[in-house]
């Protein structure tokens, strides 16, 4: 069953529905289809995982929308939050 | 699903059928209250103000009142005064006869001789204004006649990533049929002033959304000094897995859907334009809730993870969650469950069209949880104190 779910084909980042530790393979649901990639970081419950490659500057996006830009390079299955990214200038 | 309301002799459609009973100022209530009681069929909308207040409020206060008045949920009114307040019956009648010709009747307490004759007056009023609503027959409307209103209250987590997105579909199908959508809550889209920008229908209308949102903004800061940035996202919602202002006031505004905005406006305007409209308004749940049927929803969305009971005495108030525990642990309150989303068990476009059914449903009479409740609360802002 799925464990993280992304919003909009858009998106940089699912959400994952329930704990994940670091190594953990995540079943990622999007419109019906289930991807699978592989957490680099543990990853709280309802926190957001990469689910493509995000290079230092960049857009993130969430809701098919921007919703800041990464601090650093993101891997996919990086832990996406504070640490590398922001909104901010 | 086929439709049925009431089309009104102002042209606007209602899904409810009330005959309201409101105080002219609160000193009023008393007896409004009584005819409510001694009268089947009638609903009582209580008014906190009409007196004591600065021209400023007072024109708010009348303003939001007369749109109620005016909501197509409405058949007619009966305004209770006491004789003395600031909003008089040429006030109120003046501002309810821009918006509406529907039945509207006043009398004022000081005049007709205490409580008791007030009601036996006012009785027969509203008995006979049941009578005449009761003999209306519904007719079929269509999804183009619904002004649905959006609200999120009592958020957590999943209101952003399961509710609100799924509302957000049930935004668009309304849109798309050519009907009317109203969001509000200017605080909650501070931080995503930008993408509001770019959601306009036209450059202008862009600008506008973008300079309401900001000028919001700098008046909390200027009244309390407090920055609504610096406290946003709050260690709550970071701790709940919001990273940036951004993506939590999209959260909020997702449920708005896909589609442009069609205008912005400023609290207690009525909206009698299809599309999709802003109104400018507090995120206070039930000041918000009322500014949106002062607007015109028939209906409002009202989407939360922490669960909020209010409804409204117009409009049917839809409570939507995202929180399977709240549905659960909260179910004489919430109407409707979108955390099939977050299982992967349905997709949003899915549970947006089981949720558009819901909402037809209660429209064409499925109560809602908040009216089998009575839920009916009141509140209007005031910028200024009472004088």
């Amino acid at each position: 069953m799925a464990n993280a779910f992304m919003i909009n084909e858009k998106d940089s980042i699912a959400t994952v529905t329930e704990a994940v530790g670091s190594g953990e393979t995540v079943h990622v649901a999007m419109d019906g289809k289930v991807t699978d990639i592989t957490a680099l970081d543990p990853i709280p419950k309802y926190h957001k995982i990469a689910v493509c490659p995000v290079k230092k500057g960049d857009n993130v996006y969430k809701y098919g929308e921007v919703i800041g830009h990464a601090t650093q390079d993101i891997r996919v299955g990086n832990h996406v939050h504070v640490q590398n990214l922001t909104d901010k200038e | 699903m086929e439709l049925y309301g009431y089309r009104r002799p102002d042209g606007r459609v209602g899904i409810r059928n009330h005959v309201v009973v409101m105080p002219g100022v609160l000193c009023g209530e008393v007896a409004s209250r009584k005819i409510v009681e001694k009268v089947p069929g009638t609903t009582f909308l209580s008014n906190p103000n009409g007196c004591g207040q600065n021209h400023i409020d007072l024109a708010t206060t009348v303003d939001i009142l007369s749109g109620m008045i005016a909501n197509g949920n409405v058949y007619g009114v009966l305004v209770v005064g006491l004789g003395c307040e600031f909003m008089t019956e040429d006030v109120i009648k003046k501002a309810v006869r821009a918006k509406t010709n529907k039945p509207f009747y006043y009398l004022c307490i000081q005049e007709e001789g205490g409580i008791a004759r007030t009601v036996e007056k006012g009785s027969a009023i509203a008995a006979k204004m049941v009578e005449e609503a009761s003999a209306l027959k519904k007719e079929k409307i269509e999804l183009s006649d619904l002004i649905l209103g959006l609200e999120c209250g009592g958020s957590d987590p999943t209101s952003g990533f399961s509710s609100n997105t799924v509302l957000g579909k049930v935004t668009d199908r309304i849109i798309e049929a050519g009907g009317t959508a109203i969001m509000s809550e200017t605080a909650e889209c501070i931080g995503a002033e930008h993408i509001m920008r770019d959601r306009g229908r036209t450059p202008e209308i862009g600008k506008q959304l973008y300079d309401t949102i900001l000028k919001w903004e700098k008046d909390r800061l200027e009244e309390s000094g407090e920055n609504i940035r610096d406290s946003n996202p709050s260690p709550g919602n970071q701790e709940g897995g919001i990273t940036t202002l951004s993506e939590k006031s999209l959260g909020c505004i997702h449920k708005s859907g896909s589609h442009p905005f069609d205008g912005c406006y400023e609290y207690g305007k009525i909206i009698d334009e299809k599309g999709l409209y802003f109104i400018n308004a507090s995120a206070y749940d039930v000041v918000n809730t009322v500014a949106l049927v002062a607007a015109g929803s028939q209906v409002v969305a009202f989407t939360t993870g922490r669960g909020n009971p209010i409804g409204n005495p117009i409009a049917p108030v839809v409570k939507i969650t995202g929180n399977h525990d709240a549905a659960l642990w909260l179910e004489d309150f919430i109407d409707f469950d979108t955390s099939q989303t977050i299982t992967g068990e349905k997709t949003f476009a899915e549970l947006g069209e089981e949720m558009l059914e819901k909402i037809c449903s209660i429209c064409n009479g499925e109560p809602t949880k908040s009216e089998i409740n009575g839920a009916c609360e009141m509140s209007i802002n005031q910028d200024f104190s009472y004088t």
